[in-house]
């Protein structure tokens, strides 16, 4: 994929790390995302992302969990690390 | 703002996000002074409480626990509205130490306002043990706010809060504003909003927060200044807005930058930590797709086990009351009217003894509940069942108010209140009355198990593939088209996990069943009186009664589904209490020596019921009532007339006749066609 090309955070594998670039949704979805801290710019970790059902990041301190669908409106860029060692599992 | 003298009333408002110890800290300083009612005019829970210390009382109102300060759902517009109109002399922002970057956010937004903040540095304890050092001073100097270090759990810091609070509040002189650092963020865009807004900015609200809020699209904002403002200011206004809809994500995003820079000076690690995966170990099992469900099953077991511990007390209570009739009826029978002593007996301490049994159920499942949210796990139930609620048009937030459905609707219904957006938690609490409730089950098992004898498991297993097509459709149909509005899906924390702190599991009990003694409670009790009124007027005998009367008269459409006026008057007993259904069968089918009306408690009564189980069964099937017709109360009582307790609880939160009596017409519609269709079935089955 392309540096600066748009990936969903659904589509970050777990223990991927990447930048979050924007939110997308209605006023209520942004806002109660940007309050739990996916604003632009923040790194993001992916904990635990199956293929179906919700999945759970880690930033600022704090596990989320979100919704499949819910996930999609938070947009990354698409830098995506490798993932290492201690974030297996 | 005045200053505050000594014996005046302080008012003390708490603000905070969840997870942050802000009940823990509202009950440490108010103890059991504490009033639980709702909001003026909302179905949000407003808790207010009392303290006093050194010659000062104060009134603490517990503000909804919020993520930040936007208006777009209806907790954050109340704590936001109650802050704006100065409802508070002194606001205390709980955060939590262990999380500080993040809960940090929603002090931000209250330092926004022109308010007199005190910021409570929870949870200090769980920082330290995770290798954190915090400088609380050098976080007040940079937030130009007091910072009061403590751990409500243990109660360390209490004392110094109190004392900064006094000496917070009789600070004089208005409150600087604070939003400069914000305002960067926007360049001269918060500048140019405040040249067209100035001088129509409405008090309580400044002119600043105004523009800030204005830039980032809140709707309130605008349409308050919509309102102000002349055609060609607001014209000019929404130039400038225009296309700045990333403008809400760009101020979230400077409100980190601004809690970064404090916290850059404040905070310390002191020994480099992996991170959240120091954290993971049993969170790695417990949201496993695999592993975690089963963990939530084991939970979910353990939880009901515990539940009937914890309500075998107040539970005696109200058996107590079942077993009062007995007594009074034997002790009194002969020296008061006949028609006293069976009100009394049949139409009063029943009801209220059925419904203390409710009370107790509740108080059970609340500590328990209480006790699975305070260490943190109930969030972690909600993200293992989401792909499972998904299919039912839901998500994982619903789960927990559903499954208290088991035990009672009405419970389900007040339950809806941990969905954040209206939208979610309506479709939630419309389904509520389609899962079975316990009372419910007892009739359905007993009631198959005799007409039905082995196949009564085939019985069950079609009401229950039935019951799930009827939730996906009834979902559907609510989700398409019937209920409007906004939710946000499944947005939740996984909060850390932290040992239980009984003072606030206990108190949230507390208010969870003075919520229920206020309401629901009484609905109970009246209704049981009624349905005694119902069965013994005018002289006595069931048979002849008002009720049965009516079953008589509506007879023909009970032909629809195979039942006759007995069946029928079951059935509209079962509209008061579920629980009532068995003792009314019992009554109305002449079942062993029961008193002629005492139908609502019987089903409390052990003995009792072993009597029923072997005197109703034969007399059931000796009655006259074929299979079909059996059938076909299964399936009516079954889908899914709620029963009026419910339909109480569906109006006090949705607060519209609308929703509740159109589920209540749904709900009697799909009640009598499923019994119509059972009936038709049945009879092709059963020739």
């Amino acid at each position: 994929m392309e540096v600066g090309s748009s990936m969903r955070l659904d589509e970050l594998q777990p223990g991927g790390r990447a930048l979050i670039s924007e939110v997308r949704g209605k006023p209520l979805f942004i806002s109660r995302v940007c309050a739990l801290g996916f604003t632009p710019g923040t790194e993001v970790l992916m904990v635990r992302n199956h293929r179906r059902g919700p999945l759970i990041a880690y930033l600022r301190d704090t596990l989320v969990a979100l919704g499949r669908p819910e996930a999609a409106g938070v947009r990354l860029l698409a830098r995506q690390q490798r993932p290492v060692a201690e974030e297996r599992g | 703002m005045q200053a505050i003298e000594p014996g005046a009333e302080l008012r003390v408002a708490l603000a905070g996000q969840p997870n942050t110890g802000k009940s823990t800290l509202f009950n440490r300083l108010t103890g059991l002074n504490q009033h639980v009612g709702n909001w003026p005019g909302k179905t949000v829970e407003k808790k207010e409480g009392s303290f006093s210390v050194n010659g000062f009382r104060g009134q603490v109102i517990d503000l909804p626990g919020t993520y930040s300060l936007t208006a777009n759902s209806l907790e954050e517009k109340i704590a936001r509205d109650f802050l704006i109109n100065q409802g508070a002399d002194v606001v205390v922002v709980v955060v939590d130490a262990s999380q500080l970057e993040r809960s940090l956010y929603m002090a931000v937004e209250v330092l926004l306002l022109p308010v007199k903040v005190v910021v409570a540095l929870n949870m200090v304890d769980v920082a330290e043990k995770m290798g954190l050092s915090l400088d609380s001073k050098a976080l007040a100097a940079s937030l130009r706010v007091p910072v009061v270090p403590m751990a409500a759990a243990k109660g360390r810091g209490m004392e110094e809060l109190l004392e900064t609070l006094i000496r917070v509040s009789a600070q004089a002189g208005p409150v600087q504003e604070r939003g400069a650092r914000l305002e960067q963020a926007f360049e001269e865009m918060v500048g140019s909003v405040r040249e067209i807004i100035h001088g129509a900015v409405p008090r309580p609200y400044t002119e600043s927060w105004m523009a800030l809020k204005l830039v980032e699209q809140d709707g309130e904002a605008a349409e308050i200044m919509k309102a102000r403002l002349d055609d060609q200011s607001w014209r000019a206004l929404q130039d400038l807005l225009a296309g700045r809809q990333d403008a809400l994500a760009a101020g979230s995003a400077a409100r980190f930058e601004w809690i970064k820079e404090a916290l850059s000076s404040a905070a310390q690690e002191k020994e480099r930590q992996t991170g959240v995966f120091t954290r993971w170990g049993f969170d790695r099992a417990a949201t496993h797709p695999l592993w975690g469900k089963l963990i939530a099953g084991a939970v979910l077991i353990l939880s009901v086990l515990a539940t009937y511990i914890a309500c075998l007390p107040p539970m005696t209570l109200g058996l107590g009351l079942l077993i009062m009739p007995n007594i009074l009826r034997n002790a009194l029978s002969g020296e008061l009217p006949g028609w006293l002593l069976a009100m009394v007996c049949d139409g009063i301490l029943t009801g209220l003894g059925v419904a203390t049994c409710v009370a107790a159920f509740i108080a059970g499942v609340f500590l328990v509940l209480g006790f699975l949210e305070d260490i943190g796990y109930l969030a972690r139930l909600s993200f293992v069942f989401d792909r499972f609620m998904r299919r039912l048009g839901l998500h994982g937030k619903s789960f927990i108010p559903l499954t208290m459905g088991f035990v009672c609707n009405i419970m389900a219904v007040t339950g809806t209140r941990v969905i954040d957006g209206w939208r979610q938690r309506l479709i939630t609490l419309l389904l509520a009355p389609l899962v079975p409730c316990k009372g419910l089950l007892v009739v359905i098992s007993f009631v198959s198990v005799v007409f039905f004898g082995p196949d009564a498991a085939l019985v069950l297993a079609a009401l229950a593939v039935v019951m799930a097509g009827q939730l996906l459709l009834t979902s559907f149909l609510l989700r398409r088209g019937l209920v409007k509005g906004e939710d946000c899906g499944l947005v939740m924390e996984l909060p850390p996990y932290h040992k239980p702190n009984f003072r606030t599991i206990w108190s949230y009990a507390v208010s969870r069943v003075r919520a229920f003694l206020r309401h629901g409670y009484w609905i109970i009790v009246i209704a049981a009186f009624f349905t005694w009124v119902g069965v013994y007027y005018p002289d006595g005998q069931i048979e002849t009664s008002y009720l049965a009367r009516f079953g008589r008269a509506v007879e023909p459409f009970g032909r629809l589904m195979g039942m006759d006026w007995r069946l029928l008057m079951t059935f509209l007993v079962a509209f008061s209490s579920k629980e009532a259904t068995l003792g009314a069968m019992a009554v109305i089918y002449g079942a062993g020596n029961t008193s002629r009306t005492a139908i609502e408690g019987l089903y409390m009564d052990q003995g009792l019921m072993m009597n029923i189980q072997t005197q109703l069964g034969a007399f059931l099937t000796t009655a006259g009532i074929s299979q079909a017709s059996a059938l076909a109360f299964l399936f009516a009582i079954f889908f899914s007339l709620p029963c009026l307790g419910t339909l109480a609880a569906i109006h006090a939160e949705t607060g519209s006749y609308k929703w509740t009596l159109g589920a209540l017409a749904y709900y009697l519609f799909t009640s009598v066609f499923m019994g119509a269709a059972a009936y038709q079935a049945g009879l092709l089955i059963f020739r």
